[in-house]
Formats: C-alpha cells, structure tokens, sequence
C-alpha cells in the first residue's frame, strides 16, 4: 500500500483505469487516492483524455448495437407476419386444391367460376357458341362486329 | 469535498468502470452521483475498520437495493453483459497467469506479457459462456460474478500444450498471432547479433519471412511428430540464423559502392564514426522498447489505457515520438478536456476577443482541429503499436 508520501505512477494509474488490476489492488489505490489530492486530479486527468478519445465511439458502438437489436426485430417482426400471410393463404388454397385437380365440365366451370363462362371457349370456338355464352352472362345478343 | 464523499464516488466510478454499468443501462453518471450521497452515511468511518472491509459491505448493500440480481437474470443474452463477463474473465486470466508456475508453452510460444496458456479468444469465451452460463445462476453483486469467472476459469485453464500445438496445426489466427509477437522480439535480438541489423525495416522482412515459413511448417505437418512448443521455436530460430547467414552472404560479395569511399574524414562526418547507432548498447533489442512487455496487445481496454498514459506521461519513451510536431495543438486538446475549457474560452486564449461570424468561425476552427489532432494521434499510436509489437 502506498503511504501518503510515495504518489502512484501514471503507468499503474492507467492500469487502473484499464481494470487490469485486482480488487485488493484497486482498494490499495482507492485507500491512496482518498488521502492523495494529487494522484486524484491525475487519475481525473487520465480519464476526462480516456473519455475525450473513447466515449463517444463506445457510445455509438451501443447505439449501432442497440440500432442493430432494433432492425433485427423489425425484420424478425416482418417475417414471422408473412410467415402467417403465407400460412394463411396455404391453407385457403389447399382447402380447394381437390377441386382444381379434377377437371371440370364446362357447366361446373361456370358455376365455380363466372368468368371462365366469357373469356373460357368451348373446345368449338365457333361464333354461335360465343353468341349462348356471352348471352347467359350478360342477358343480352352479342351485337354482330 | 469531504475525504468520504471523495472515496464513495471514486468506489462508484470505478464500479461502473470495471462492470460496465453505464453501458449496460444500470446506472448513468447522474445516478452516480446521487447514489453516492445516500451511501456517503454508511461509509462513514467506524473506528479503525480498514476501508476495504467498509467498502464491501457498502457496496453489496448499493447492488441489493439496485436490483442487480434481477437486472443480470434480464441481460444473460445482451451482447454487453457478454462483453462484460468477457474483459472480466480476460483480467483474472492474466492473474491466474501469474500466481501460477510458467508453462511450457508460455515459455516457448508466448511474449513476456502475454499468454497462450492463459489467452481467451472471442471465439472460445463463447463457447465457455454457451456452457457454462445459465438463467439459474445468481448474481447478488458483482463480486459473485467474479467469483464465478475464477471457478470457469479453473476449469477450462491452462489450456493444454496439445490443445495449443493442435489449434496451431488447424492454423488459428489467435495463438499464431501471439508466437509472431513472441518471434519479433528474437529476431531482433538475433539480427542484432549476427548481422549488427537494428533499423526495424530491416528486420521486418526478415521476421515476415520466418513467420510464413514457420507457419507452412507447422500446418503442412512437416515438421516431425509428436510437435512440441520447444520444437516449434527451435525450429524457427533455425529460420532466422539461416536466413541472416543467408543476408551475411549476399553482402559480403557486392561490391561497394564507389561514392561511399571516404578518403577524408570531415568534421561534420565525424559523428558518423564514433557514436554509432549500429554499436550502441542502448538500441540493442532488449532495451528498446516493445509494448508486448507491458500491455496485452489482444485486449482493447488495455491498448486504449496505454494510449492515455504515454499520451500524458511527458516522461515515457514513446512521448515525443507520438506528439512530435502537434504541440501547439495538444495544448488545445488538454484544454478542452482535462481543463473543462469550452472552445470558445479557447478561442479567446488563443486569438482575443472575438464577436460575432469570427466567434463562430474560430470555434468552428478550433473544434475541427481538436477533432484532427485526436484522429492523427491515434493513427500515430497504431502505427507505433506495429512497429514496436
């Protein structure tokens, strides 16, 4: 232990400061420094130039960690609700998966789906079926062209 | 200030400089301070009680009101308690290292400072914290976590020459790193010896040449089984001795050039003949400075707090060196953060009184420069770091 006439070095104070020193030594310090006015303006120079040089680095390295966690998040948020969307429409799709499968007629194609009735043709593109289809759709003649 | 508020808030400091609180979120300087006044009561002094028994039972009572338990069970998985844990571990590692007997392989393969016996990889903390961490755990104050670093580290250390010798054959940066270091030191040395070769860019060369060679040796398995750390450093002092024999060769048969002749010794030469940097004793290896002598060169906290201390040290070797030509501005530099000066008061100590857009300008000035010294004196002191591993 250092008595109140022998200062503590810069060196072993920069040790401290770094928290390469036991606990037993930093009380040894600690029980100095408290008697020492002069080893505690140093120590409190060495760390307002600690401060200057490295704080503000440390603090952004936090904020980047923290900005980091955050969009981490986010995007973590972002997947797990399309994994639901595509859940969602997985499951809705597969719940009719057995009806497209099977081929329909054309009647049961026009009660499932209205618009196959118009833009779907019969395996006989001819004018007059053209003519029944758009008339049963829209209850009106097709006009001639 | 009383002597005790003095001690409670240097305790409180270095607490939340030790365990990181402030990064954390425990505690912020403000807190600290307030912290501090409630404590000062309990510290007061009781008879002869030493400081450091006062202490303890001072701080385990802060950290039990804190919550500190319930505050570690919250951040077992925040990359900053990690860290924490991490220097933690790094500080009782370097004094295990030295309670205990010298290993082989710290003996053959590690510089005077350093460890590979005793060296934690970020790499190999993860794993040691993956398994032995675990939200069952308690901390009631830091001291317990401390504790529990000194067990983790009994079981996992000294890491076994084979362990070591076999990372090095699976070519693992972190303990090859650490023999490179360890080779700079006796290449130097050897250099010096054989071929009375001090400049560092001399013996840079030289030195990058051992360590791929040795190297390739090492990981292609040609050197013979079973690999020990004393076969590896033999091996590669063998490389140095050959290769400056090698050196010694090549300049014995070129001829010198012409212009170096001296036929008279001028005055203003004489210096260059008595004196000689070649032959003084003072540039021998072992006496110029090397920072793996005296700093962890792996841990940051220890690279940064030596930056500070030969910053400020005006006594230390590599003072001069590291400010040379920035005087002026590293005056401004400890005005504004040891002094507390703001710009403008140093704006006023530098040019007089100044109003207006010229108040501005100048501070402006002033504030750039200060931000320029910083950046060229940390270049400055990366650069050093390299050439004086």
């Amino acid at each position: 232990m250092k008595s109140e006439h022998t200062h503590i070095d810069i060196e072993r104070l920069g040790l401290y400061i770094s928290n390469r020193l036991t606990t037993e030594e930093e009380n040894n310090i600690q029980e100095h420094l408290s008697q020492c006015p002069e080893c505690r303006k140093k120590l409190k120079n060495l760390r307002a130039l600690h401060n200057g040089f490295f704080k503000d680095e440390e603090n952004v390295a936090v904020k980047n960690k923290s900005r980091g966690t955050a969009v981490y998040f986010k995007v973590a948020a972002s997947l797990i609700v399309l994994a639901g969307i595509s859940f969602f429409v997985y499951t809705s799709v597969n719940n009719g998966a057995d009806k497209v499968l099977t081929p329909l007629s054309p009647q049961e194609r026009v009660l499932e789906n209205p618009v196959f009735s118009v833009d779907s043709l019969s395996h006989k593109d001819t004018v007059a079926n053209r003519k029944i289809l758009y008339k049963e759709e829209y209850h009106y003649e097709l006009k001639k062209n | 200030m009383k002597r005790t508020d003095q001690i409670i808030i240097e305790i409180l400091t270095k607490e939340c400089e030790r365990y990181h609180l402030d990064r954390m979120g425990f505690t912020d300087p403000q807190r600290l301070i307030n912290d501090a006044q409630s404590l000062m009561s309990q510290l007061a002094e009781k008879g002869h009680t030493p400081l450091s028994l006062r202490k303890t039972d001072v701080i385990r009572n802060y950290y039990r009101e804190k919550g500190f338990s319930k505050f570690c069970r919250e951040h077992i998985n925040d990359i900053r308690f990690e860290n924490m844990i991490f220097s933690l571990m790094k500080v009782h590692l370097a004094h295990t290292k030295k309670m205990n007997e010298l290993t082989d392989s710290d003996k053959y393969l590690s510089a005077e400072n350093d460890s590979v016996s005793y060296g934690l990889s970020k790499k190999h903390f993860e794993e040691i914290y993956t398994l032995e961490m675990n939200p069952f755990i308690t901390f009631g104050h830091p001291t317990e976590l401390e504790q529990w670093c000194k067990e983790v580290i009994s079981r996992h250390f000294p890491i076994s020459q084979e362990a070591i010798i076999s990372q090095m054959e699976q070519n693992d940066p972190f303990i090859w790193e650490k023999f490179y270091i360890k080779l700079r030191g006796i290449c130097n040395a050897i250099c010096y010896q054989m071929s009375k070769t001090t400049a560092d860019n001399n013996t840079h060369d030289l030195w990058s040449d051992t360590c791929l060679t040795i190297n390739k040796a090492v990981t292609t398995g040609i050197m013979s089984k079973p690999l020990t750390a004393k076969a590896i450093i033999s091996y590669a002092v063998g490389i140095i001795k050959n290769k400056n024999k090698e050196k010694f060769r090549k300049r014995k048969n070129e001829p010198l050039p012409i212009d170096s002749l001296e036929y008279k010794i001028e005055d203003s030469k004489i210096e260059n003949f008595f004196d000689n940097p070649i032959t003084t004793i003072k540039n021998f290896p072992s006496h110029s400075f090397r920072f793996s002598n005296y700093i962890d060169i792996s841990d940051e906290s220890s690279v940064r707090g030596y930056f500070i201390v030969i910053l400020y040290n005006k006594e230390h070797p590599l003072h001069k060196e590291l400010i040379r030509g920035l005087e002026d501005k590293i005056e401004k530099l400890f005005l504004h953060y040891i002094d507390e000066l703001p710009y403008e008061q140093i704006v006023t100590r530098y040019y007089g009184e100044q109003k207006g857009l010229d108040l501005i300008r100048r501070t402006a000035q002033v504030r750039q420069e200060i931000k320029r010294v910083k950046e060229t004196l940390l270049k400055r002191y990366y650069k050093l770091l390299k050439e004086k591993l």
